[in-house]
């Protein structure tokens, strides 16, 4: 028989493989990232916003306390998710029962309800600086929310909307170009000021809830398990929170400097409507800020109100054992489903409908968050201290005393806003 | 004995009263059931776990128990203090260990959570019999049972029953980091189970209890249902498996399958891995692992069919009879010479249609089109493409066969991947679209 003819194909050139080292860091890498980018949801920006204007640089020294605590809470459920596998939802559910399960979720559903109307509220208001009604951007943001949360892979989306958030690093060019009075601002960050106003109050609470939202904590935790983060990676997630908490608080205080400087000093001491917010953005020109500002606060408001209300739905059903997930069809999880579609549509209707000046929502959503804080601190504190659960991860002294601290001082200030209102302290 | 049908929701907190001579007194509140893990498709209770109302912690054995009623339970004598050595090891205590915990529904086929577990009297015993995984399970633990029930009967007119599991279709997980063992419960009733359907379930659980659930199956059915996993899924319970049975698995898998699984495993485990499996397999997957996964060598496998060129087809029959059970693609005969050089290639309808004693050098063409070892994924996955094949076979520098590159590997190359991950639900299967679901 003859020998065979061959087809003889080129060899091509390896690829190396010191590269896959890189992915597999950068693939550990990310849940601190993303969230951090969702932490500068519409809420946010407004909070810190408004915090510039009202009390200018006053402040800027709570950026560094809360900074320290949403690194500890947010490395504890990274903790949690990394050792136990299990998001916190679940955990929850298994340690305390159905009933504190319950109102705990309940907690969590009232903030993210808030938080939903947050986010439609910044679509909003960013559209008015194109001049944009509401009522067709609202509803238009709607479809995009749904589409993107039901239908697209969410890791497409997620590329997508962190790539636009580096928007955010116009805020601290902006902070920079704008010229403040660098010792007031230096003075401001390190030495506390506080005055038992029913405004400051709100505040305070405002950017304790806005920074160390709730729900963030919950997606945190589901995201470390999703990767499939490993004991021994967990430094590797430790180092993706703290980066991520620092970046994000970094741009808060620079929003806050920027306002502080621009609308404060103008004494424009509250907003009222997205071109005022927009002022801070003023090195860039008029114009450009306008649009720099819309941008980035549209880009927030559509990440955050894709990610929120599903985020939230799948927590509550799968805690409480309900059937969850997109690939299911409406009658196999109802639950699911009307969970999503109600928190779309209270948050979407009330902005449409209820006559709240858009800033104030963001605001108060914040508020409501900040109160209902100390519910999932203290649930988060049981968890990862209990030693069946946690093995040798659980926590050490410090990370326990900033936790409980920060659980406190929230009802606290919760407690004195309280007093505040009933008698009458403006 | 009077013993009545009970939720242990309900058993929790019930009075315990000590009834002797005549009179009976409250000497505390039940906090926990234990039952005997392992063997029965029932277990029954062992004893009771009781707050005393002097504060301490006791238990009760079920032979000191006089009655289990609505209102209260009843022993015959007064309870010792809980400690570790008078009870069973293999016990399993109901609201601590299986309570609100995460349970794979066999028949179902799914995974679902523990609302509240329903015992039942048997003769002389009260046994564990079903577990609550609906709404209904909900109410009653809230303790709003009968509104519960009358509102979910109005609102689904009176669809919505009490979804209770029968426990013997039922597989608790272990999942305790500090005491992985505790949980003793057999795993048979998993093997009941489509190794695909098992493996839908082991996508949906959490990493600790994927690879516990796949050391309880036996060998076989966890190779099987291995094998069914995602890649991600795979890698993550093989870096968490004994190394024994990590081998075993890798062995019942296809060499390129496990070539590419253990190719993305660090060195030590891997070098572990491959000197516990048997030495044939070993050596094919070492084989496989020396390519570059983005080259022919790293695409193939090295399970084909191939014939001496002696042969007549009756006897080629006989020898592919031996080897066919281990063959990735038996369409294809490859036709090599003694150094293993390709002298040609036949089809399996060639050897059907021609007479049994025809000399199969007579039927095979020698015009064969191959590939060499280091030639890109892209260029083998378009030739195989572009010529209609279902394999390609793979020659290294000296001429010599070392493989076949098979069709589903070049799709899998050929189509984008970014394209398939952008639309992950659309013209999916539906048990695809809820694996992709259940990851997010």
């Amino acid at each position: 028989m003859e020998s065979a003819e061959t087809v003889k194909i080129q060899p091509t050139v390896k690829r190396p493989r010191a590269w896959r080292s890189i992915v597999l860091f950068l693939s550990i890498v990310g849940p601190g990232f993303i969230t951090a980018n969702l932490d500068n949801d519409a809420g946010g920006i407004g909070t810190y916003s408004q915090a510039g204007a009202q009390f200018g640089y006053g402040f800027l020294w709570l950026l560094i306390p809360v900074t320290v605590a949403l690194i500890v809470v947010q490395e504890i459920c990274v903790r949690l998710g990394v050792v136990t596998g299990k998001g916190l939802g679940d955990l929850i559910r298994e340690k305390f029962g159905v009933r504190i399960t319950l109102f705990v979720m309940s907690a969590l559903v009232l903030t993210n309800l808030f938080t939903t109307v947050a986010e439609f509220g910044g679509v909003a208001a960013s559209a008015e600086i194109f001049h944009i009604g509401r009522f067709v951007a609202v509803p238009v943001a709607v479809v995009v929310v749904a589409l993107l949360a039901l239908v697209f892979d969410y890791k497409w989306v997620e590329k997508i909307f962190i790539s636009a958030s580096f928007i955010y690093l116009t805020y601290i060019v902006s902070g920079i170009l704008v010229h403040p009075d660098w010792h007031r601002v230096a003075l401001a960050t390190f030495v506390p000021t506080f005055s038992p106003t029913k405004a400051y109050l709100l505040m305070f609470l405002a950017v304790v809830g806005t920074t160390i939202t709730p729900w963030m904590q919950f997606y945190i935790q589901s995201s470390v398990v999703e990767k499939g983060v490993k004991p021994k990676e967990l430094v590797y997630s430790q180092v993706d929170v703290v980066s991520g908490c620092l970046m994000t608080d970094i741009v808060a205080y620079f929003i806050i400097v920027a306002c502080g400087a621009t609308l404060y000093l103008h004494h424009i001491y509250a907003i009222t409507d997205a071109s005022q917010a927009a002022l801070a953005l003023a090195p860039f020109g008029p114009r450009l800020a306008e649009i720099l500002f819309a941008v980035g606060l549209l880009n927030a408001s559509l990440f955050a109100g894709s990610v929120l209300p599903l985020s939230t739905a799948y927590t509550v059903c799968e805690a409480l054992g309900f059937e969850s997930g997109v690939g299911r069809k409406f009658r196999e999880a109802p639950v699911f489903y009307s969970l999503y579609v109600a928190l779309i549509v209270l948050g979407a209707g009330a902005v449409l409908f209820l006559h709240v000046p858009i800033f104030v929502v963001l605001v108060y959503s914040q508020v409501v968050s900040g109160i209902l804080l100390p519910v999932i601190v203290v649930a988060m504190l049981f968890l990862v201290n209990d030693a069946d659960l946690m093995g040798k991860y659980v926590n050490g002294k410090a990370w326990n005393a900033i936790a409980w601290l920060t659980a406190v001082v929230t009802i606290a200030a919760t407690a004195a806003l309280l007093v505040a209102s009933l008698f009458g302290f403006s | 004995m009077e013993l009545v049908e009970t939720f242990v929701s309900q058993l929790v907190g019930r009075p315990v009263v000590l009834a002797s001579n005549g009179t009976s007194e409250q000497i505390g509140k039940v906090v926990d059931v234990a039952i005997a893990g392992t063997a029965e498709s029932f277990p029954p209770v062992t004893g009771f776990y009781l707050k005393h109302r002097d504060g301490s912690l006791r238990y009760a054995p079920f032979s000191s128990v006089r009655a289990v009623t609505e209102r209260e339970v009843s022993l015959a004598s007064e309870p010792a203090p809980a400690t570790s050595t008078a009870e069973p090891a293999d016990q399993l205590l109901l609201a601590k260990d299986l309570q609100d915990k995460q349970i794979v529904d066999v028949d179902g086929r799914k995974v679902v959570r523990v609302n509240d577990l329903k015992l039942a009297p048997a003769g002389d015993s009260l046994r564990l019999i079903a577990c609550d995984v609906g709404v209904s399970g909900i109410f009653r633990r809230l303790g709003l049972k009968h509104w519960g029930k009358s509102l979910l009967e109005r609102a689904s007119r009176g669809k919505m029953g009490d979804a209770l599991i029968s426990w013997d279709a039922v597989q608790p997980l272990a999942h305790d980091v500090s005491e992985p063992i505790r949980l003793r419960v057999p795993q048979d009733r998993m093997e009941r189970m489509h190794p695909s359907d098992l493996a839908a379930i082991i996508e949906e659980l959490n990493a600790a209890d994927q690879a516990s659930l796949v050391e309880g199956l036996g060998d076989k059915l966890a190779a099987e249902a291995f094998e069914q996993l995602e890649p991600e899924t795979q890698l993550s319970i093989l870096e968490d498996l004994k190394p024994e049975l990590a081998a075993d698995v890798i062995e019942q898998m296809d060499p390129d399958d496990a070539a590419d699984l253990l190719a993305e495993v660090d060195a030590q485990t891997q070098a572990d891995i491959l000197s516990r499996m048997e030495p044939e397999e070993a050596k094919d997957v070492r084989e496989l692992l020396r390519h570059d996964e983005a080259t022919a060598g790293g695409l193939m496998t090295t399970e084909y069919l191939s014939l001496p060129p002696g042969l007549r087809v009756s006897d080629a029959f006989e020898h592919i009879r031996k080897s066919a059970e281990e063959a990735e693609l038996v369409y294809y005969i490859y036709v090599l010479d003694a150094e293993g050089c390709i002298l040609g290639v036949l089809s399996l309808r060639d050897m059907i249609r021609a007479a049994p004693d025809t000399p199969i050098k007579d039927i095979a063409t020698d015009d064969v089109v191959t590939v060499s070892l280091d030639a890109s994924r892209e260029e083998v996955a378009s030739m195989i493409a572009r010529y209609d094949f279902l394999a390609v076979p793979v020659i290294d520098e000296d001429g010599r066969m070392r493989g076949i590159v098979t069709v589903d590997d070049a799709i899998d190359v050929l189509m984008p991947e970014k394209v398939r991950k952008l639309f992950p639900y659309v013209g999916r299967s539906r048990a695809l679209r809820d694996r992709a679901a259940a990851k997010n």
